[in-house]
C-alpha cells in the first residue's frame, strides 16, 4: 500500500491543553481510512492539522512532522495545500448561494476555465456524488432548501469539484437521517478509486461498512491501527472498555 | 487523470502568485487604511492637547469667561449641571425602561415596537432636538434659557443609549439564572433587584457612561437651549443661562482674539480628555465590572431587604405586578 | 417606562410639524426647487401672502442645504465605506486576534470625539493643507474630472465636510462591519478557507455574499449619522448662502448647518415665517434622517436574521 501521508509525532497544544500528544499515523492512498475515537479526543484537530486550517487559529500551536506526498506539509502553499486536499464538516455548509454557485465556488476562485467547462463540472461533481438527477433543473435553487442529505452530498461534491488528492470527511453522517447516512456511505464507498478518503466517525458500523483501514485515536495519540476494523493489540483497559462501548 | 475535466483536458489552475498578490495587496491597503484612521486620532490628539496645554493656567481653569475674555471655570462646571440634569431625565426611564422590556415576554410585538422607537431616536439630528428644546421648552413652555431646558434636550438624546445598553446588559444575563429564581418563588421586584440588577450593574454603567460622554460633547441640541452664560453660573433652574465648554471651543475659535483660540483650545482638551476616559471605562466595562459587581452585589441583596418586604409562596406572579409597585 | 422614547420622538415630530405649517403653506413647492433663502425685508411692514404674514420679498429655497448635505454626505461614505472596509478586514483577518479589542476601540473612540472639536481640527489642521496643499494640486492635476476644476478659495466647503463627516462615521461603519464578520457561524468561514480561499477573498466574499446585508445596512446608518451631523460641518462648511456649488471646491451650507446659523437672527423676528421656515427645514432633515436609519437598521436586521437562521439546520 503506498502512504500519502505521514504523521509522526504530532502535537497540537491550544495554551494549557495539549490537545494531540505527539501522534503517529499513515495514511494511504485510494483507501478509506477511518480514524476513531472517544469525543473530545482530537480528531477534527487532526483534520485541521492536514490542511492546515489550524493556520487559522493562532492560539494553537502545531509541532511535528507531517508529509504529504514526500513532503513535508509545512513547505506547500496553504491555498494549494487545500486544493488537493479537500474537507467535508461535521454539518453540511451549503454557503447562501445557489446549488450551482456553491459547487461552482471553489473553482471560481481558483481555476482559470471558461464557462462551459465549469457547467461541464459541476454537472461532473453532482454526477460524482449522485445529486445531478435530483437536482438538474433547480440548479439556481437556494442550497440551504435542500434536504441534510443533499446538503451534505452537495458539500462533498463542492470538495470533489477540485479534484482533491485526499478528501477528508469530518462525520459526515452523524447529522443525516439514516437513508441520507446510507447513501453517504454508498459514495464513500465508490470515492475511493479516485481520491483517497480520510474518515472521522463514531460509529463503529459505519466503519464496518466502509473502512479499509482504522486507526483509533485516544487521549491525543494513536493506540491502534489495522486494516478492517479488528483490533487485536490492545492492553490498555481504559481503551479496551471504550471499544467494548462502541461496538455495543 | 485527476487534474483534469470529464473530458481529459488539463484544469489551468489560477497562478498562486497572482491570488497572493491581491490578497497581500489586501492586507497592506487594510494597514495603510488603518494606519491612517490611527495617524488622524493621534493628529487630533496632538493638536489639542498641544494647543491646551501651551495655553492653560491655574488662572483660567478657576474664573469665569466669556470665550474671549477671562477663565473656563462656567464652561467646565455648566458642562456637567447639564450631564446630570440630561442624566437625572434620562436615567429613570431609561433604566425602568429596558427592565419593563426585559420582562414583558408576553407582548412581544409592543417591546418589539418600543424597541424600534428607542433606536430611532438616536438617529434624530442634535439640532433638531435643538430646534425642538427652543419651540417647545423654552418658548411654549417658559423655562427660558435653562439648565432645565438643556437638560431635557441632553436627556432626550441620552435616554434611548442608556435604554438599549442596559436592556442589552439584562439579556445577556444567563435565562436559566432568572427562570431559577422564579421557579425559587420570586417574583419580578425580586428578579430584578436580586439578579438583574446587580449581574447587569457593569453594563448599565458603561451605558450610563457612554451616554455622559456623549452628551458632554453636545453642541447643537444647547445653544438655543441653555443659551450661553458668560457671567458666571446659573442663577436657578429655569430662565438663567448656562455656560459649557463646547460653546467656548466653537465660539471661541470663530474670534479673531488669539485669547479667545486658547479658551477654545483649553475647553477642547477638557473635553477630550473626559470624553476618552469615560470611553475607556466603558469599552472595558468588563474589567471594571468584576470590580464593581463585587461592591454592587451585596448591594442588591440590601436594597432588596430594606424597600421590599419578603416575597411570600403563596404570591401569585403576574407579569406586571413588579411593574406597578416599582412606578408608585 | 418604555413608551418614554415614543412619546418623546411622536411629540417632537407633531411639533416640529405644527411649527412648520405655515412654511410648507406659504413656500410650497419652491422650498425644494429654489435655492434663494431670503429672509425678506423686516424693517417694512409685513404683507400677506396665502394666509400668512410675511416680510415683503421673503423667500424661503432650501435646495441649496440640501444639495449641500447629499454632497458632503455623499462625499463622506465615498471615503468611509472603502476605508471602513479595509479597516475591518485588516482588525478582524490579517492582524493577530489579541490586537482586536484595542483596536476597535480605538476605532470607537472617533465617534466619541465632541463634533465641535473635529471642528476645531478642521479648522486648524484640516482646512490649512486643503488650501494650501491638496486642493491646488487636484485642481492643477485633476481638473479633467468632473467638478474637479475651479478655483480654490478657502479650504473650507464640500472637501473639509466630506473628509470630517467621513471620520465621524468610519467607526460606525467598522464596527457593524467587524460585528457582521464576527457573528458569521466559523462552518461558513471554515468551509471557504478549506476551499482554498485567501483572506482576501474570504473577506470579499463575507462583505459581498453573505454578511452583504449587514454591510449595507452598515453603510445607511453612516449615512444616516452624517446626514444630521450639525457642528463639525457647520464650522468647515464655509456657510455660503444664495449660491450653488461649482465646483468640489465650493462652499457649502447644509440644512444642520443652516438651522444653527439662521436660527438666532429668526428668534427676534416679528411675523414668526422665518422661523417656520427653519422648522420645515428641521422636519425635512428629521424625515431624511429617519428614513435612512430605518431603512438600515431594517437591512442590516434582517441579515442579522439571515445568519441566525442559518445557523441552526
Ligand atoms: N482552537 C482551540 N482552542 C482551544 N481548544 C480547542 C481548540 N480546538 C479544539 N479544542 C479542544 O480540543 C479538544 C479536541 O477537540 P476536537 O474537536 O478535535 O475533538 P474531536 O475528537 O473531534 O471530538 P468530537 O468527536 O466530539 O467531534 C476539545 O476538548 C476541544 O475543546
Ligand atoms: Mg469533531
Amino acid at each position: 500500500m503506498e502512504k500519502i501521508v505521514e504523521i509522526r509525532d504530532l502535537k497540537v497544544d491550544a495554551g494549557k491543553k495539549e490537545i494531540i500528544k505527539g501522534l503517529d499515523m499513515d495514511i494511504y492512498a485510494n483507501r478509506v481510512n477511518t480514524i476513531v475515537g472517544p469525543s473530545g479526543g482530537g480528531k477534527s484537530t487532526l483534520l485541521r492539522c492536514l490542511n492546515r486550517l489550524t493556520d487559522l487559529e493562532p492560539g494553537l500551536k502545531v509541532n511535528g512532522k507531517v508529509t504529504f506526498q514526500g513532503k513535508d506539509l509545512r513547505d506547500y502553499d496553504d491555498v494549494e495545500l487545500r486544493r488537493e486536499i479537500g474537507m467535508v464538516f461535521q454539518r453540511p455548509n451549503p454557503f447562501p448561494m445557489s446549488i450551482y454557485d456553491n459547487v461552482a465556488f471553489g473553482l471560481r476562485i481558483q481555476a482559470k476555465v471558461s464557462k462551459s467547462v465549469i457547467d461541464a463540472m459541476v454537472r461532473d461533481a453532482l454526477e460524482e456524488v449522485g445529486l445531478y438527477d435530483e437536482v438538474k433543473d433547480n440548479l439556481k435553487r437556494q442550497a440551504s432548501t435542500l434536504s441534510g442529505g443533499q446538503q451534505q452530498r452537495l458539500c462533498i461534491a463542492r470538495a470533489l469539484i477540485l479534484r482533491p488528492k485526499i478528501l477528508m470527511m469530518d462525520e459526515p453522517t452523524s447529522s443525516l437521517d439514516p437513508v441520507s447516512k446510507g447513501r453517504v456511505e454508498d459514495l464513500i464507498r465508490g470515492l475511493k478509486e479516485k481520491y483517497t478518503v480520510i474518515l472521522v466517525t463514531h460509529d463503529m458500523s459505519q466503519a464496518r461498512k466502509v473502512s479499509d483501514y482504522t486507526n483509533l485515536i485516544y487521549n491525543g495519540k494513536t493506540v491502534a491501527s489495522s486494516e478492517g476494523t479488528e483490533f487485536s493489540d490492545i492492553e490498555d483497559q481504559e481503551v479496551k472498555d471504550y471499544l467494548g462501548e462502541l461496538a455495543e | 487523470m485527476i487534474n483534469s475535466d470529464m473530458h481529459g483536458n488539463e484544469i489551468k489552475w489560477k497562478r498562486r502568485s497572482s491570488r497572493k498578490a491581491r490578497d497581500i495587496a489586501a492586507r497592506i491597503l487594510g494597514y495603510l487604511a488603518l494606519g491612517f484612521m490611527l495617524a488622524i486620532l493621534v493628529s487630533i490628539f496632538a493638536y489639542i492637547i498641544k494647543g491646551g496645554a501651551a495655553a492653560v493656567s491655574w488662572n483660567i481653569l478657576t474664573t469665569y469667561g466669556n470665550t474671549s475674555d477671562g477663565g473656563v471655570l462656567n464652561g467646565i462646571i455648566g458642562t456637567w449641571e447639564l450631564v446630570g440634569m440630561g442624566l437625572l431625565f434620562s436615567l429613570i426611564p431609561g433604566v425602568f425602561g429596558a427592565i419593563y422590556l426585559t420582562q414583558s415576554v408576553s407582548r412581544k410585538h409592543v417591546a418589539d415596537a418600543m424597541r424600534l422607537f428607542t433606536d430611532v431616536l438616536t438617529s434624530v439630528p442634535s439640532i433638531v432636538i435643538g430646534l425642538f428644546g427652543y419651540l417647545v421648552l423654552v418658548i411654549k413652555f417658559n423655562l427660558g434659557y435653562s439648565l432645565v431646558a438643556g437638560g431635557l434636550a441632553l436627556g432626550i438624546m441620552m435616554l434611548p443609549y442608556i435604554m438599549r445598553i442596559t436592556e442589552m446588559s439584562f439579556r445577556n444575563i444567563q435565562r436559566e439564572q432568572v427562570m431559577n429564581a422564579y421557579a425559587l418563588g420570586a417574583d419580578n421586584v425580586n428578579v430584578t433587584t436580586r439578579i438583574l440588577l446587580p449581574q447587569a450593574s457593569a453594563g448599565i454603567l458603561s451605558g450610563i457612561l457612554l451616554a455622559i460622554s456623549i452628551a458632554a460633547g453636545e453642541t447643537a441640541q444647547l445653544l438655543y437651549t441653555a443659551s450661553f452664560n458668560s457671567a458666571g453660573l446659573p442663577s436657578g433652574l429655569t430662565h438663567s443661562p448656562v455656560g459649557y465648554l463646547t460653546y467656548f471651543v466653537w465660539n471661541g475659535i470663530n474670534q479673531p482674539s488669539a485669547y479667545a483660540h486658547n479658551l477654545a483650545f483649553i475647553s477642547a482638551m477638557i473635553l477630550i480628555i473626559s470624553v476618552t476616559v469615560l470611553i475607556l471605562i466603558s469599552k472595558y466595562e468588563d474589567v471594571v465590572g468584576r470590580l464593581l459587581r463585587r461592591i454592587l452585589g451585596p448591594l442588591g441583596v440590601i436594597i432588596n431587604r430594606v424597600f421590599v418586604e419578603a416575597p411570600s409562596e403563596k404570591e401569585d406572579k403576574g407579569t406586571s405586578k413588579g411593574e406597578k409597585k416599582w412606578k408608585k | 417606562m418604555s413608551l418614554v422614547p415614543a412619546f418623546v420622538l411622536i411629540t417632537i415630530l407633531a411639533f416640529i410639524l405644527v411649527y412648520a405649517w405655515p412654511s410648507i403653506v406659504f413656500n410650497g413647492t419652491t422650498f425644494f426647487t429654489s435655492y434663494i433663502w431670503n429672509v425678506g425685508i423686516s424693517s417694512r411692514p409685513p404683507v400677506m401672502v396665502r394666509g400668512f404674514l410675511v416680510p415683503p420679498n421673503a423667500s424661503f429655497g432650501a435646495l441649496l442645504f440640501i444639495e449641500s448635505t447629499l454632497l458632503s454626505s455623499g462625499l463622506a461614505i465615498l471615503i468611509a465605506f472603502p476605508v471602513s472596509f479595509l479597516v475591518s478586514l485588516s482588525v478582524e483577518l490579517y492582524l493577530p486576534g489579541r490586537a482586536k479589542r484595542p483596536l476597535v476601540s480605538l476605532i470607537e473612540l472617533f465617534a466619541g470625539i465632541p463634533s465641535v472639536v473635529y471642528g476645531l481640527w478642521g479648522i486648524v489642521v484640516l482646512e490649512p493643507l486643503l488650501l494650501h496643499n491638496i486642493e491646488p494640486w487636484m485642481s492643477a492635476n485633476l481638473y479633467f474630472i468632473p467638478g474637479f476644476s475651479g478655483e480654490v478659495l478657502t479650504g473650507s466647503g464640500i472637501i473639509a465636510s466630506g473628509l470630517i463627516l467621513s471620520l465621524m462615521i468610519a467607526p460606525i461603519i467598522t464596527s457593524v462591519m467587524v460585528n457582521s464578520f464576527d457573528s458569521a457561524p466559523s462552518e461558513i468561514k471554515q468551509g471557504l478557507v478549506s476551499l482554498g480561499a485567501t483572506k482576501w477573498e474570504l473577506g470579499k466574499y463575507l462583505a459581498t455574499g453573505y454578511s452583504r446585508s449587514s454591510t449595507y445596512g452598515g453603510a445607511l446608518l453612516g449615512l444616516g449619522r452624517a446626514l444630521g451631523e450639525t457642528m463639525a460641518v457647520l464650522m468647515v462648511s464655509g456657510g455660503i448662502v444664495n449660491v450653488l456649488p461649482t465646483s468640489i471646491y465650493s462652499g457649502i451650507n447644509t440644512m444642520a448647518a443652516a438651522i444653527v446659523a439662521y436660527l438666532d437672527s429668526a428668534i427676534g423676528q416679528g411675523t414668526g415665517i422665518n422661523l417656520s421656515a427653519l422648522a420645515e427645514l428641521s422636519l425635512f432633515l428629521l424625515a431624511i434622517s429617519l428614513v435612512v436609519n430605518l431603512l438600515g437598521r431594517r437591512i442590516a436586521g434582517r441579515g442579522a436574521l439571515r445568519g441566525v437562521e442559518n445557523d441552526k439546520f
